[in-house]
């Protein structure tokens, strides 16, 4: 198994504010060329690991590469090749839209006008209009395309279809697509609905309580975990290879969300496929630390 | 292609268009190309694009049909016996499609 | 450059376009009372006769919104300086665009320094013109000696030292409280602290005071009489204390000398019927009159001790921003 480029690898990451940790024992490798979703509740540590990632504050504990760099203030050669937009969205209010244009040519070497310039068409924002007046969703846009004209290897977007209208919430996911599909670049852009980006990320990353619970492809993760119910009370021992993730229990019985490892055939279950988002919530409830050793093997031998 | 939209030799549209018109992964686009040229479906040429390149299958006839059911039920009948379950039929059938080639062309 | 240029634009235009309004008003206000003590000096007038009062009045007249004009000068620069400063480090924070700065291809350090080199030119550009007219306004309304604390430092550069310091004043408070209101009010009760204990306490001890005796002298027109004081220190100086010393004290008297002879001649004077004391007990006494004085040629001097003190000080300021600007937490 050829060993695949990674732009993210995060060993033992944490960040500790004054008296609580932000994001401990963050353990997590990202591919390149995907397109990852950093899920979790708010407080669950994503921009604080987005934030390291673009190099804006420094790991309390572990390390951290970013395209096989230490992503810290003083590596100028990485940020030319990651673009962050910050879950603000700052830019500067009394700026016109092709001013902020300006800004970015002036501070980037590797920047590309004519990409910004048919960003900005297609979604029919006038360059001379003032930042401050445009709408929430077209101030999202200007700020996704200060970091799509760079042309970055990674794209790390925090909470980018947070606020936005349905309309505008697709139209600046198109964007970030297209920009996909012309330059190959991988994103990780973090949410705390996966509905709103689920149908366009390939690879997950679900951070609970300040750890990471589930990191892998969604084709994996669809793959590799059921759903299994039954009628009754009674406690049933499972098949071996199975890994409980989330139990409910109601009135008529018990359902169980499972982490299958080995095949199994048992008819005293109901065997469903979950969809990704009922994975998700299932972990995202429990905010219990996955079996991390097994998800290693697992990513290894594929 | 049953309708007559598609024809041979047309192209499909680029993985940029799709990705412009429907909020879709880049790479899923990729893979349901590269997948209808697994299925002979389609061709891809470099430089130029994704290109329809087969003509409409004939239609199974009545007879082919029904010989392919009366395998069928043999079939569940015997993983009834040894205690599949409905949900581990479809897996496996799932799976199977997956992994078994096309014999189209 | 362009993009701090372009922030601080509003800003700069603005404090420009008020020190071009000052400039035209002292333009007016010091050419006409420039006339008026022309006239006056070249007919030496004693008493109030005639043409005399209403030169004194006019004089007094035109002079009222000399202090509005000296307060606007002190204040000008260092608010100019900290809002410059404030704009540029706090304001940015409070509004997270120096993540947005800080994650474009440039270094922190890079993005900071530019703002010093802008606005460093910029407050040269304003401030340097309005210090030249301020130091020629002062010399033609004679509202007070150029090396008198009261316009000392809008007269020279100290002035201009005074806003690099503010600058980078403001910048290290910003880039630690964050919220551009707060930085500018802490930042204005820092400096006015820093300026009034130097003013006060430091510069003196840069100033080689000397000594100036003054005598009283009698005179009587018809039934009336008075004395008046006669010598002391020169017009330009800048007096530092009135009191007495011993007659034969050679040099500059020390503050404990001057105190305790103070002492004792009012002690005198206070045991003296009210008619004309002072001779009667400073003969008595041994003592005289005496002011101490800073000369108008140490005016330069003094103003690069002072205008030093604020540049290194704002050079510290500024190294230690550089430095800080890395670690600061997000």
């Amino acid at each position: 198994m050829t060993k695949e480029t990674t732009v993210l690898e995060a060993v033992n990451l944490g960040k500790r504010f004054r008296r609580t940790w932000g994001l401990q024992h963050c353990t997590l490798t990202i591919p390149q060329g995907r397109v990852a979703a950093l899920v979790g509740p708010n407080g669950s540590g994503k921009s604080t690991l987005l934030r390291m990632a673009a190099g804006l504050s420094t790991p309390s504990s572990g390390t951290l590469r970013v395209l096989g760099r230490s992503p810290t203030p003083g590596s100028d050669q990485l940020r030319e090749r990651v673009g962050y937009l910050d879950q603000d969205r700052p830019l500067y209010k009394n700026f016109r839209v092709a001013e902020m244009l300006r800004f970015g040519k002036i501070n980037n070497a590797t920047w590309n006008m004519d990409v910004a310039m048919d960003h900005l068409a297609h979604l029919s924002i006038p360059l001379g209009s003032r930042v401050g007046e445009l709408s929430g969703g077209q101030q999202a846009q200007v700020a996704l395309t200060l970091c799509l004209a760079k042309q970055p290897e990674l794209l790390l977007l925090d909470e980018p279809a947070a606020s936005l209208d349905p309309v505008a919430r697709e139209d600046l996911l198109r964007l970030l697509m297209r920009q996909v599909a012309d330059s190959g670049s991988s994103v990780l852009l973090s949410t705390h609905a996966l509905s709103d980006v689920a149908a366009i990320c390939d690879f997950v990353v679900v951070l609970a309580r300040a750890r990471v619970v589930l990191a892998d492809d969604t084709d994996y993760i669809v793959e590799t975990h059921r759903l299994l119910s039954r009628v009754g009370e009674q406690d049933i021992e499972l098949p071996p290879g199975i890994t409980v993730i989330h139990e409910e229990r109601n009135a008529r019985g018990r359902t169980l969300l499972v982490r299958v490892e080995l095949p199994f055939n048992d008819d005293q279950w109901r065997v469903d496929r979950p969809s990704l988002e009922e994975i998700v919530l299932a972990y995202l409830r429990e905010g219990a630390p996955h079996d991390r050793d097994v998800s290693e093997l697992d990513s290894g031998a594929r | 292609m049953r309708d007559g939209l598609l024809q041979d030799g047309d192209q499909l549209p680029s993985v940029r268009d799709v990705v412009t018109q429907i909020t879709i992964n880049p790479n899923t686009v990729h893979r349901a190309y590269r997948e209808l040229e697994h299925q002979g479906v389609a061709e891809g040429r470099a430089g130029l694009g994704t290109f329809i390149t087969l003509r409409l299958p004939v239609a199974p006839s009545d007879a082919e049909r029904a010989s392919l059911e009366l395998l069928l039920r043999d079939w569940v009948t015997s993983a009834r016996r040894i205690g599949l379950s409905e949900d581990a039929m479809n897996d496996l059938m799932r799976s199977t499609l997956r992994h078994v080639g096309n014999v189209n062309t | 450059m362009w993009v701090v240029w372009r922030q601080q634009r509003a800003i700069v235009l603005a404090f420009a376009l008020l020190a071009v309004v000052a400039s035209i008003w002292m333009l007016i206000t010091g050419v006409h009372e420039q006339s008026l003590w022309r006239e006056f000096l070249a007919a030496p007038c004693k008493g109030t006769l005639g043409r005399c009062q209403s030169l004194q009045t006019s004089i007094y007249n035109s002079g009222r919104f000399d202090e509005v004009v000296i307060a606007f000068g002190e204040c000008f620069a260092p608010l100019f300086a900290l809002i410059l400063g404030v704009n540029a480090v706090a304001y940015e924070m409070e509004h997270k665009t120096n993540r947005l700065a800080w994650t474009q291809s440039g270094s922190r350090i890079r993005w900071l320094a530019n703002k010093y080199i802008a606005s460093v030119v910029s407050l040269l550009v304003v401030l340097v013109p309005l210090c030249w007219m301020f130091s020629w306004w002062v010399g033609a309304t004679h509202v007070a000696a150029r090396i008198t604390p009261k316009v000392f430092t809008i007269t020279g550069f100290v002035e201009v030292g005074c806003a690099i310091f503010c600058f980078a004043l403001a910048v290290v408070i910003g880039l630690y409280l964050r919220r551009p209101g707060w930085s500018l009010a802490v930042g204005l009760v820092l400096f006015a602290a820093i300026f009034l204990g130097f003013a006060t306490q430091v510069l003196t001890s840069f100033a080689s005071p000397s000594v100036a005796l003054l005598q009283s002298s009698q005179e009587s027109h018809g039934s009336a009489s008075g004395f008046y004081m006669l010598g002391g220190a020169p017009a330009d100086s800048w007096t530092l204390s009135n009191g007495f010393a011993p007659q034969n004290e050679r040099g500059v008297p020390s503050a404990i000398v001057l105190n305790t002879s103070t002492n004792s001649m009012y002690h005198c004077e206070s045991q003296q019927t009210p008619s004309i004391p002072e001779p009667t007990c400073a003969r008595r006494l041994g003592l005289r009159d005496v002011q101490l004085y800073v000369p108008a040629k140490q005016y330069w001097s003094l103003q690069s001790y002072e205008g030093g003190f604020y540049l290194l000080s704002a050079l510290l300021l500024a190294g230690f921003s550089l430095f800080a600007v890395r670690k600061v937490k997000q």
